[in-house]
């Protein structure tokens, strides 16, 4: 675990540059939300979709030239995926928090108005825990099909690969919000919550030992 | 005892091939691994430092392969490329944080000394760093930590020749205990060949020669002659024969020197003379299969 | 101690190391006794590498005008040692044998070449 923690701190250094302009993206898009009163069900789709794209930071750094400095530092191949795993779970979870707290927020907000059901502010409460179910399973799939590509010379590839899924987190995530919060007592929702958090856990682990696999099998360049 | 030992390394690709290549290093000298661009140098280096997966074949590092040991195996490897090594958004902060956290043996204040002796600014980008400055910050990283072999893929490209006389006398202090050897790839041999002990010639992903650097240039001349001097039976005995209008000049083994009496110049060749003609001749050679 | 090396030179390196320090030898700017540098210190300041310095101690050794001490390094000869000796009368052996064969060949006659010698000497 010490091992993967230091390769955490590296794939954070060297995404640095990256992530300022990212970050300062989605505070301001989110601010801009939650002045219009937005949806949580839309701003944690949102902030899924920027955690889920933001994880994929250190695979479109890594390139030719740094490669030999990721592959000769001396550690197991399994901590150096475990290491970005990591990352990658630091994201969702504060993505996760993030949208909860907002969501606490818009629940005290709404608390005085009439004509709001119970259902509503599970829902409020319940949408994030089942983002981040759902996050933690495209990331890991998203992980592992990265790590299949490798470094290649198509820069453009990598930038498609790396949108994608974070761009089909925002839209299935927005869509399931609509759909959930109108489904309303027909569909329960910490039943829901549950098994989305299980799946999402569990294909994590499966990915991490995939992706591990996939890495010490192929050449690095 | 053997630092590097390669044995029977073969390596697949879609158009190249580099076939059964071995080779051994003993502690404390320094061998260059040399042939033109595209012989298979930094795919033999390549494997050497784990970043390859060899087809077929054994690299042993002071006696252990990358499978036995990864982390030993890459603790004892210093590697100095043509390329900045360390990400672009690092600066010496995250250098010396990282070579803190991965390797046991790095000893900080000998890694700031060196920093302070060259020069090299602690907070600016490494990627702003020129390249001098780059192979500098790679040397001190190199001497500040316990390693058995450096390993050096075309380091030399593009720096100035003060730069390049450092890094010469950074090489062979290296060495100087006897302990630790170097292994240099180059296509532009004249830079390093002065201090090379032993010299691997490899083109088309095969060995051409593996010797002392002192055996190999013993064991051929040069030569230069007149054009219309060479008798066909003489031309044989050529490797690697260039005619112009004017002069003719090729390699030839030492020991056929008796057979050339009449005006020609004989002359010591350097590593590299050896090299070009042997390309030519297996230039030639490919042609008429 | 001088040790200048040239590319230039027709001679190998190890031998204008071994043939400069031999002079030296004889000459006595290097007096008997004296810790040479060792083969890695050495081939470090010349700028040579470690198998060229080998090979002119090594040569230097066998002719007799150092010796390796376990633990200190080389160490000059003193000048009239017997092994330097007999490297010597061996050298001049073949030469004046080459002096023989040449006056064979041009049919000067033994007291001519006596001669020679003496006038030489």
């Amino acid at each position: 675990m010490k091992e993967a923690v230091k390769f955490m701190k590296i794939d954070y250094s060297i995404t640095k540059s990256q992530r300022k302009t990212f970050v300062l993206f989605l505070v301001l898009a989110l601010v801009l939300m939650f002045i219009n009163d937005g949806m949580v069900s839309f701003t944690a789709a949102y902030l899924s979709f920027g955690a889920v794209t933001l994880a994929t930071g250190p695979f479109g750094v890594e390139n030719f030239r740094n490669m030999h400095f990721m592959c000769l530092l001396p550690a197991s191949t399994k901590s150096r995926v475990k290491g970005r795993f990591l990352y990658a779970l630091a994201y969702q979870l504060i993505a996760f928090a993030v949208s909860a707290f907002l969501g606490v927020v818009q629940c005290m907000r709404y608390s005085n108005r009439a004509g709001i059901t119970d259902e509503f502010f599970q829902f409020i409460l319940l949408f994030p825990v089942i983002m981040t179910g759902i996050s933690l399973l495209i990331v890991g799939f998203e992980y592992t099909l990265l790590y299949a590509v490798g470094v290649r010379k198509s820069a453009q590839n990598m930038k498609v690969i790396c949108m994608l899924p974070g761009l089909l987190m925002f839209a299935l995530g927005s869509f399931a919000g609509e759909e959930l919060a109108e489904a309303g007592a027909s569909v329960s929702l910490p039943a829901l919550a549950a098994i989305s958090m299980v799946v999402g856990i569990l294909s994590l682990f499966l990915f991490f030992e995939i992706s591990v696999y996939i890495l010490a099998h192929r050449d690095s360049i | 005892m053997n630092v590097l030992e390669v044995e029977g390394i073969t390596k697949k690709f879609k158009d190249f091939c580099l076939n059964d290549i071995s080779f051994s290093l003993p502690a404390g000298y320094i061998m260059g691994y040399v042939g033109k661009n595209g012989a298979g140098k930094t795919t033999t280096l390549n494997i050497i430092t784990g970043l390859l997966h060899a087809t077929s074949g054994t690299v042993r590092i002071d006696g252990i392969t990358i499978q036995e040991d990864p982390i030993r195996y890459k603790e004892m490897i210093g590697f100095i490329g043509d390329t900045s090594f360390f990400p672009d958004d690092f600066t010496g902060k995250e250098v010396i944080r990282t070579l803190r956290d991965f390797y046991p043996s790095f000893n900080e204040q000998k890694f700031r000394a060196y920093m302070k002796e060259w020069d090299l600014p602690e907070n600016k980008k490494i990627s702003q760093f020129s390249k001098g400055m780059q192979v500098r910050l790679m040397f001190a990283d190199i001497l500040s930590r316990d390693t058995k072999i450096l390993i050096l893929d075309e380091a030399t490209n593009g720096l100035d020749p003060v730069i390049k006389d450092e890094i010469l006398t950074l090489m062979q202090e290296y060495i100087s205990d006897g302990k630790r050897s170097i292994l240099f790839s180059t296509h532009i041999l004249s830079d390093l060949e002065q201090i090379a002990d032993y010299i691997f010639f490899i083109d088309e992903g095969e060995k051409v020669m593996c010797e002392s650097k002192e055996e190999m240039v013993d064991s051929f001349l040069l030569l230069k002659t007149g054009p219309e001097d060479l008798t066909d039976e003489l031309s044989s005995k050529i490797i690697g024969l260039k005619k112009t209008e004017v002069m003719a000049e090729g390699l030839i083994r030492a020991d056929d020197a008796v057979y050339f009496t009449g005006n020609v110049t004989l002359e010591k060749p350097s590593v590299d003379q050896i090299v070009i003609h042997y390309i030519l001749e297996r230039g030639k050679e490919r042609v008429l299969q | 101690m001088r040790v200048i090396v040239s590319n230039q030179s027709e001679l190998p390196i190890y031998a204008q190391i071994r043939e400069q320090m031999k002079e030296q030898i004889l000459d006595g700017s290097i007096p008997p006794g004296t810790v040479l540098p060792s083969i890695r210190q050495l081939a470090k300041e010349t700028g040579v590498s470690v198998i060229t310095t080998t090979r002119a101690y090594s040569d230097l050794e066998q002719e007799g005008f150092i010796a390796s001490v376990q633990g200190k390094g080389s160490i000059v000869l003193p000048k009239d040692n017997k092994m330097m000796r007999e490297n010597f009368l061996k050298k001049i052996e073949e030469h004046l044998e080459s002096a023989v064969q040449l006056s064979k060949t041009a049919g000067i006659s033994k007291e001519e070449l006596k001669a020679i010698m003496e006038e030489l000497l």
